[in-house]
């Protein structure tokens, strides 16, 4: 007797095996741009003693494997990386993998809550402007979806700090906890909630706009259909109408776009981050890029690449589960 | 389609008469045409109205807004005039946000028509280079290739198009592959005429019209990522930009927000200004759509 496999891993095994030659084209095209930019790890890490003789330079690049041809190197680099070793990094005197790890807990729950709220939020707020559109609340609604549309986050994180930290003082200006305060147990949760409210805030107000305006769209398109005239017909109240019959069509597109979206959320945190002085991946992205940590940035590029893949599976299981013509695998 | 071809007869009007008169049917796309003129106006006449060189000093450190004549806007912690910066930085983002989106569209255009146009592994590869693409964190590979390429303007633009050509090239990948197999580009096809001609002269023009539309919100989001970049102090140092005097101004916060929130209005305006401008060609392009 042969056990069923459930449909779902089946479709998770494929997804997966469509997914590994993107992250290997993935890897080896960034590998290969990285070997075109001047100076290698050795000409840093010279340069950071203050010079050497020759022979030296020559030994170390022995060493890394520096002075083979760049082919060899690339084989090199992807055999580890198969094994999720990401090689050493000479700025934080670590193992990639171990200072990817200490960032990446923050930097997830940035993308949750941002995106939750940033989702939810913007969902329902566009099913309202659809269902009063061109009224006052709309107009007001899509106003406000334009302008945020149209800010760039760093300058919404600027001016909320300067409202709520340096005007009101009630929000600390970065970090991701108070440092010389040692909380414990609810005090330390308090305290990371607190950090990270603008943060969030300016990622989730940003991202709001885009599915606010598409589900704007979707409401309006799928209230015009007929069997929504059917439902209407029967008696059914304009809640149960919103709730039961639209919205889980017109979640569809949106859906999609939280999706496709999500690695240019995950780009904007780098920015964000940055401001708030969040240590995360995308404050690290910036740090490496500026520092030429390169064994870290093909680390979060990796890493990265991974988050999104896994974020698009569960998304499209979402789609099927919200369209039940859909099928898996 | 019938009351599209009588508001259309008898004597038709030209063209670009119908296409103006769908557009301001749309008050607010007229105001974002209004303010999209008055950025392009600042930033031919940047020089002229306003003479000094934003990157030089112009007055008192830190003067504030409407107090001295000869810098209205005010000066930053070095004593340069905000509003050079301002026209100065229109003619910046213009620049980059225009190249930017051609080289976006270029790129998009060529690998979309060859995956739609040709199917087959022509079309598996070239959209797994797209996945690679849209996978990997946009802004993360921007900052890479600046990394990797240098702060000058040109590869910053160019950086810019490299990492936003994926949804044009979905975009007319879709066109393409509904429009190939249609009748007149079999015609074409049994006249002998070469596929590069086919793809650019036959099918190309028919595929463009969301293409156009999508250009603005490239545009507005190459604006965007510029003066992210310049925020962060990787943009060119040669030339002032809106997002690197935002980033100046946040070390002045506290005691002087004017130079930062004003070149930050400017960034919310001139994108707003191309989300209203999409807005209102997709309604005059694609008349049908909307339904009042």
């Amino acid at each position: 007797m042969k056990l069923p496999i459930p449909p779902i891993l089946i479709y998770a095994l494929r997804r997966l095996l469509q997914a590994v030659p993107v992250i290997i084209l993935i890897m080896v095209g960034t590998f290969l741009l990285l070997k075109l930019a001047p100076g290698d790890t050795v000409d840093a890490l010279v340069g950071d003693m203050g010079g050497a003789d020759a022979a030296f330079i020559e030994r170390l690049r022995v060493e890394y494997g520096l002075d083979q041809p760049v082919w060899v190197q690339l084989w090199r680099y992807m055999a580890k990386l198969a094994t999720f070793d990401f090689g050493w990094s000479f700025v934080y005197e670590q193992p990639v993998s171990t200072v990817l790890m200490d960032r990446l807990g923050t930097t997830l729950l940035l993308m949750a809550t941002s995106l939750s709220i940033a989702f939810t939020v913007g969902i329902a707020l566009g099913a309202i402007a659809a269902r009063r559109v061109y009224s006052a609340t709309d107009n007001l609604i899509s106003t406000l979806g334009l302008v945020f549309y149209a800010t760039p986050s760093f300058f919404l994180s600027l001016m909320m700090i300067y409202l709520f930290s340096v005007k009101l003082g009630w929000l600390p200006v970065g970090g991701i906890q108070t440092i010389a305060a040692f909380y414990k147990g609810w005090d330390h949760v308090v305290d990371v909630a607190l950090h990270l409210i603008m943060p969030t805030a300016a990622l989730s107000l940003i991202y709001l706009s885009f599915y606010l305006r598409l589900m704007r769209a979707s409401v309006l398109e799928v209230g015009d259909l007929d069997y929504v005239r059917t439902a209407r017909a029967k008696g059914a109240g304009e809640m149960r109408l919103m709730i039961h019959h639209i919205m889980r069509n017109a979640l569809l597109p949106v859906v999609t776009l939280l999706g496709l979206q999500f690695s240019t959320v995950l780009g904007g945190s780098v920015v964000v981050e940055t401001i708030f002085t969040l240590p995360g991946l995308g404050q690290l992205a910036y740090q490496s890029v500026v520092q030429r940590d390169m064994n870290t940035l093909m680390g979060i590029i990796f890493l990265c690449s991974i988050i999104v893949v896994v974020v698009n599976f569960l998304t499209d299981l979402l789609y099927a589960r919200l369209d039940s013509r859909i099928e898996l695998a | 389609m019938t009351n599209l071809d009588a508001e259309l007869s008898p004597p038709e009007p030209p063209r670009l008469l119908v296409f103006w008169r769908r557009y301001k049917r749309n008050r607010a796309a007229l105001f974002g045409l209004a303010i999209f003129a008055i950025v392009v106006l600042m930033a031919l006449t940047a020089g002229i109205v306003d003479p000094g060189d934003p990157l030089r000093r112009a007055g008192a450190p830190l003067t504030p807004p409407f107090v001295d004549m000869a810098t209205p806007l005010g000066t930053d912690q070095l004593g340069r005039d905000v509003m050079s910066g301002i026209f100065y930085g229109a003619r910046i983002s213009l620049l980059i946000g225009v190249v930017a989106t051609l080289v976006a569209i270029a790129i998009g255009v060529v690998i979309g028509a060859l995956s739609g146009y040709f199917g087959g592994w022509v079309d598996d590869v070239l959209m797994r280079i797209t996945e690679a693409f849209q996978t990997i964190p946009n802004f993360v590979l921007l900052l890479t290739l600046v990394a990797i390429l240098g702060s000058k303007i040109e590869w910053i633009t160019l950086a810019i198009g490299i990492v936003s050509w994926t949804a044009p090239a979905r975009m007319v990948r879709a066109e393409f592959m509904s429009l190939r197999s249609r009748e007149f580009v079999d015609a074409a096809r049994n006249l002998g005429v070469s596929n590069t001609s086919i793809i650019f002269r036959e099918i190309l023009p028919n595929a463009l019209p969301p293409i156009v539309v999508y250009a603005s919100v490239i545009m507005a989001l190459s604006i965007l990522l510029e003066s992210a970049l310049a925020f962060l102090a990787l943009g060119d140092p040669n030339y002032a930009s809106w997002g690197n005097m935002i980033g100046q101004g946040r070390a002045v916060l506290r005691s002087a927000p004017y130079c930062a929130v004003i070149p930050g209005i400017a960034i919310v305006l001139t994108v707003l200004s191309f989300s209203l401008l999409g807005e209102g060609l997709n309604d005059a392009l694609n008349p049908r759509q909307k339904k009042q």
